[in-house]
């Protein structure tokens, strides 16, 4: 398989300039390779958010160096990393990550809308994902209409319209009860083994960890133990 | 609908009853700058109405040297030539002449310098008020007769049907000639100058007293619109102009009540820069509540691959949506509050200002300007107030507005 993301000797620092510096990342190298199913796992205040915020060019690391498609994102401007994760990165975020005045509909063609897409690509493709999602019918609703589960479902649809290379997800089931959540992880297994999409999760949640085909544990900013499972 | 516009109409509909609120502050401040507007103009009319309508008419031609010296002599020249002309120009609308005089009235109990005017009674009604302002007795109908102000009357001490001796001087002859007249009407003009200094007679009978027949001092002209006065070059303005005669407008014998206008103009203007000023803070101040309310959003946004110019627009549009919503409820506001005022008007009856004296209650008066001139205004201070949150907004780093985030 080949690699699609890759951190080497990543470093992050905060109070730098101050005598008491704070290492949340302390060397992490990774590669993620196409069609990986990945979590990240750790106790608090061990990096997992800070690994997560780099990987999808939200935060900047200190030292070390972050490639996506073999695009270094370090070297990115502000604008161009928006565009590249326009373009590129999925994100699924523990809730509220839906734009509340927008449908269902219109939350999932966002992205395209913002990448130009024609209104008959957006709509054709917001169909497609909607199936896989199995919210058919469901184009009209605002959030509020929404339960927690089907909000997250139109998170990961809205995640996959674009067709990403990686899809980032945080805590993605923290505020769903366990079947719905259960429910969730299985639909975003599906579309990894369906379309290859690489997904990558921090989570405390066992659900997904047992789902993951790869567990990267990060302990004191540091890539502890990476542990491979079957299934 | 762009989805610019559709999440700025919806992020307004988030919290109504803050948008509501919002929009009826910057709407009342619309709504004060259409009523100022308009109440400044309906006290414009009433003061001109009052001044040109009530004796002065809105321009009038004299002898150009009447009114530095106002000898009896100095009569309009070629007033024959003049009339014809006035009765050609379609734009004039009424026109009426005068004879004046400096004299003496006596009565048994007082003897007193006034000005008398000698007035055709068949045109002087359809310029004047005089008639109209006759509160007690009637309007000149006699030749023999005479209209004296209620403060004069009560200085003299007469009453109607009462008599008193108009002394004048006739000014070929210099003699000093005297007539015995009959008290016909009091008329009230709330007016100092007028309703103490000034008494009306038929003209024919000045005319015979001087000893200038056919003759005019002054010729009142009233056009079909007020504005005609504003420009001197025009060719009505120029028809009438003879070499030997001054033709002037009530602008310029009144320059007081000008200046009057110019000052409220002023101090709207000002006034209205520090409403706006008010208002654009108010608008600053809602934008960064709902920024604020509204940070992770702002997070996901950008996360997803929102640029910041996005942003920054995303803002600026609901800004002026707000500014959309506030001008529907400005417009209410003024128009109602307006329409309620103009039921009655405001009584500024008696008053004087600026050399001018209310005589009707004034009323507001709208134009189209107003809700098109001042609803931009707003929007583009809506706008202009915008852009300090809107920049605070797109400068947002992800890791600040998503302090829970990843």
């Amino acid at each position: 398989m080949s690699v699609i993301f890759s951190v080497k000797d990543l470093q992050k620092i905060y109070g730098e300039d101050q005598p008491s510096q704070v290492y949340a990342l302390d060397g992490v190298t990774l590669e993620i390779n196409k069609g990986e199913f990945t979590s990240i796992v750790g106790p608090s205040g061990s990096g997992k958010s800070t690994l997560l915020n780099i990987f999808s060019g939200l935060d900047r690391p200190t030292h070390g160096e972050v490639f996506l498609k073999g695009q270094n994102l370090t070297t990115l401007s502000d604008s161009e990393m928006s565009d590249f994760r326009r373009d590129h990165i999925g994100f699924i975020f523990q809730s509220y990550n839906l734009i509340p005045v927008l449908t269902v509909l219109e939350n999932i063609e966002y992205i395209m809308l913002l990448q130009g897409k024609t209104e008959k690509e957006r709509r054709l493709r917001v169909e497609e994902v909607l199936a896989e999602v199995r919210l058919e019918g469901m184009e009209n609703r605002f959030p509020n209409q929404l339960s927690g589960g089907q909000q997250q479902r139109v998170a990961v649809a809205r995640a996959m319209a674009s067709k990403p290379d990686i899809i980032l997800a945080d805590e993605p089931t923290a505020n769903l009860d366990s079947t719905t959540g259960t429910e969730l992880v299985e639909m975003m297994k599906r579309l990894n083994k369906m379309y290859e999409t690489t997904f990558v999760f921090s989570t405390h949640d066992p659900i997904i960890m047992e789902r993951a085909k790869r567990l990267v544990v990060l302990k004191d900013g540091k890539v502890a133990d990476e542990i491979w499972q079957t299934g | 609908m762009p989805l610019l516009l559709k999440l700025g109409f919806r992020n307004l509909l988030r919290n109504k009853k803050r948008t509501v609120l919002s929009a009826l502050a910057i709407g009342i401040g619309l709504a004060a700058l259409i009523f100022a507007d308009g109440l400044i103009l309906g006290m414009r009319k009433s003061m001109v109405g009052s001044l040109t309508e009530t004796y002065m008419g809105q321009a009038q031609i004299y002898h150009h040297l009447y009114r530095e010296d106002p000898k009896p002599e100095k009569v309009i020249a070629q007033i024959d030539k003049v009339l014809e002309r006035v009765k050609e120009a379609s734009e004039v609308k009424e026109w009426t002449t005068r004879l004046m005089a400096e004299g003496l009235v006596t009565s048994p109990a007082n003897v007193l310098n006034v000005q008398a005017v000698g007035i055709d009674l068949v045109q002087e009604p359809k310029i004047s008020r005089i008639d109209e302002n006759v509160i007690e007795g009637k309007f000149l109908g006699k030749k023999r007769e005479v209209l004296i102000g209620n403060r004069l009357a009560k200085k003299l001490d007469l009453q109607i049907g009462e008599r008193l001796v108009l002394t004048v001087v006739a000014p070929k002859s210099d003699e000093v000639v005297q007539e015995l007249l009959r008290v016909s009407g009091i008329y009230r003009f709330n007016v100092s100058g007028f309703d103490d200094a000034m008494v009306f007679v038929p003209k024919e009978l000045l005319e015979e007293m001087l000893g200038i027949s056919g003759e005019s001092h002054e010729l009142v002209l009233q056009f079909d619109k007020e504005e005609r006065t504003q420009d001197k070059q025009s060719a009505l303005w120029n028809s009438l102009k003879f070499p030997e005669n001054e033709l002037t407008s009530w602008r310029d014998l009144v320059p007081g009540v000008m200046a009057a206008f110019e000052m409220a103009k002023a101090t709207t203007a000002l006034v209205s820069l520090f409403l706006l000023l008010v208002v654009l803070i108010g608008i600053m101040n809602t934008l960064f509540m709902a920024i604020f309310e509204r940070l992770f959003e702002f997070g996901v946004l950008q996360a997803v691959g929102t640029r910041p110019k996005f942003i920054f627009f995303m803002i600026l549009t609901e800004a002026f949506c707000l500014g959309l919503v506030s001008v529907v409820f400005g417009i209410l506001i003024a128009v109602g509050v307006g329409g309620l005022v103009n039921i009655r008007g405001i009584d500024y009856g008696g008053i004087q200002m600026a050399e001018a004296t209310f005589t009707e209650p004034i009323f507001v008066f709208f134009r189209w300007q107003q809700f098109v001139y001042f609803p931009l205004e707003l929007l583009v201070f809506t706008v202009i107030a915008a852009i300090y949150p809107a920049l605070h907004a797109a400068r947002l780093t992800i890791a600040e507005s998503m302090k829970k985030s990843l």
